[in-house]
């Protein structure tokens, strides 16, 4: 009689699709319909035939434990430029997992087919956050990439870490909050209109710094918050994934 | 063409009490082959039944030591290749510990992801809800704090029981995913609120624009795009059926004396080489090929050894067939079946 260990079986199904705003979204859950649980699962690799992915920028991204019957989703973007609506396409996901004291790989594939482009059921700002990464020091730039004459400038940048940190950056006219563990958000310190410091459509941003004992990176979410200007209240956001210091690397 | 119909009208007038009888006893069989414990005074009683019925003595006796020796096995923890539960469902057979009969057929009972073919889905007993923290469900990645305001919980936090949380939500089998989805965002607004309760601007900033990520996140897990991962959620949350028996079985007879599967007269069961029961549609012996094992056969097809075409092992149809149409009886010459 041959005894299988319990082992992790990784599976998907059909993702979910949006081509808007010259990207198509891939939402893919990744499901775990083995008998027993993945440890630190991350993604290293993302590919959709030869289109050029918009995001994550960076990689590995951590997905963390993945139980048995669990789900994790990743949403990978890939510019649409190339590509033709109807047209398939091999989506390619690899990743590594801890199981049974040991490190495996993984890998899924599936087809998709381009739909047609239509309106994102969320609207969010336009912006993008670049990093320059040195060992141990993570420099941020922020990107407004709202048309000039948008009502929305950017005030707010926080930023989710996955190991201990110290903050070393703070540009001129911004404050910061944190927990040097988990989280950074830095905002503009500006008290009334017209908020100076406040990032205006097609501006940039740069200097938000943080550094770490941890020399390896991995992607982890941000969130980008603009102010509208005109109405003076609250803004469109833009969550993302950025590279900044490593849990387990 | 007249041939055949008057081979069909045979089939049909042929009295179905042996196949009948011996399904019961092989069904007995099974059950003790199947977990291991039954007493085996049933299987005598089988052999009784089977030797008293009108079924040729060789094949009741072939039978008979067929269970005998699966009780053998069995004593010595071994499972017999034919003691695997093979149930009926539309023709097809099935694993009933491992698959459910539903309306559209053959469906997979643990983590199907097509639900929707699962009229009588039930909460799956083994599921425990582990949540994993925030994803990117909604086609976005939101990160598990906007500053100090914890978004981790409301998502489900890895190693806790993510009660309330959104995973769990999701996960639990049957559950509303409206009510799940407004759940999470009242959650997520409660986080921004206790967070930055104050009032200057400073403040403010950093809790509307939490809120304004809690909108944003709840905008996309709610949307068409984190469908499939509310299916897949539901997948590992549900069984598409609950624990069952299966009312009909399938062993292989031999030729001109298989039983039929479903009360389908022209559908009968044949054992594979592998020792499985077949749901058999007879075809012309011509249209055969040889084969040592299933995987050599066309997709759905199998190979079975016991058949009115001779002694080689050959590929047969399946009673349900996918695709092009059965092998009908067109042509002249011995058949599978015999009819």
């Amino acid at each position: 009689m041959f005894l299988l260990a319990p082992a992790p079986r990784f599976s998907t199904v059909a993702p979910g699709l949006l081509n808007s705003d010259g990207q198509l979204t891939v939402s893919l859950p990744i499901l775990n319909i083995g008998t027993a649980d993945a440890a630190n699962v991350r993604v290293t690799k993302i590919s959709l035939g030869s289109a050029v992915r918009r995001s994550p920028a960076g990689l590995p991204l951590p997905l963390g434990i993945l139980p048995v019957n669990g789900t994790a989703s990743i949403s990978p973007r890939f510019n649409t430029t190339g590509l033709l609506v109807g047209g398939k396409y091999l989506l390619s996901v690899q990743g590594t997992y801890e199981a049974n004291n040991l490190t495996s790989g993984f890998a899924i594939n599936r087809y998709i087919v381009l739909p047609a482009p239509s309106q994102s059921p969320v609207v969010y700002l336009k912006a993008h956050v670049d990093v320059a990464v040195q060992p141990g020091i993570w420099t941020y730039t922020i990107f407004n990439d709202e048309p000039v004459g948008s009502t929305q400038f950017i005030a707010l940048f926080s930023l989710e870490v996955g190991s201990p940190f110290t903050v070393t950056g703070v540009p001129v006219g911004w404050e910061v909050e944190t927990d040097n563990v988990s989280y950074a958000l830095w905002v503009a310190s500006d008290q009334q209109s017209p908020y100076p410091h406040h990032i205006p459509p097609g501006g940039s941003l740069g200097g938000f710094q943080i550094q770490s004992s941890k020399i390896g990176s991995e992607s982890t979410g941000y969130l980008v918050a603009a102010w509208n200007h005109q109405l003076d209240q609250a803004g469109l956001v833009s969550p993302d994934l950025v590279l900044s210091p490593g849990k387990s690397v | 063409m007249q041939k055949v119909s008057s081979l069909f009208k045979r089939v049909v007038k042929r009295p179905a009490t042996p196949s009948y009888k011996l399904a019961k006893v092989v069904s007995d069989e099974r059950a003790i082959d199947v977990d291991g414990k039954s007493d085996r005074n049933d299987v005598f009683d089988g052999i009784t039944r089977v030797l008293g019925s009108s079924m040729p003595r060789r094949q009741a006796l072939r039978i008979s030591f067929m269970g005998v020796i699966g009780v053998a096995l069995a004593e010595a923890g071994l499972k017999t290749a034919w003691a695997a539960p093979e149930c009926l469902c539309l023709g097809r057979i099935y694993d009933p510990l491992v698959e459910c009969c539903t309306p559209s057929g053959v469906q997979r009972k643990k983590n199907n992801p097509n639900l929707a073919a699962c009229p009588n889905k039930v909460v799956n007993p083994e599921y425990v809800c582990k949540p994993n923290g925030c994803g990117a469900e909604g086609g976005t990645k939101f990160p598990p704090t906007i500053g100090k305001a914890d978004f981790l919980t409301c998502c489900g936090a890895p190693g806790t029981s993510g009660a309330g949380s959104h995973d769990c939500c999701w996960g639990k089998c049957g559950n509303d995913r409206d009510n799940c989805d407004l759940l999470f965002l009242a959650c997520l607004d409660s986080a921004c609120q206790t967070a930055y309760p104050g009032s200057g601007i400073i403040e403010s900033i950093k809790r509307s624009a939490c809120q304004q990520a809690a909108v944003a996140y709840y905008g996309g897990v709610s949307s068409f795009i984190a469908t499939s991962a509310y299916e897949s959620a539901q997948s590992g949350g549900c069984d598409c059926c609950a624990e069952s028996t299966c009312a009909q079985t399938c062993l292989g007879g031999s030729c001109f004396n298989a039983p039929s599967c479903d009360n389908d007269f022209g559908c009968v069961c044949f054992q594979t080489v592998e020792g499985t029961g077949f749901c058999h549609r007879g075809q012309p012996c011509s249209t055969t090929s040889p084969c040592s094992s299933s995987s050599q056969c066309p997709q759905g097809w199998a190979c079975v050894s016991v058949t009115c075409c001779g002694p080689q092992s050959i590929c047969v149809q399946p009673c349900t067939v996918i695709g092009p149409a059965a092998l009908a009886f067109e042509t002249e010459g011995p058949t599978t079946t015999g009819f």
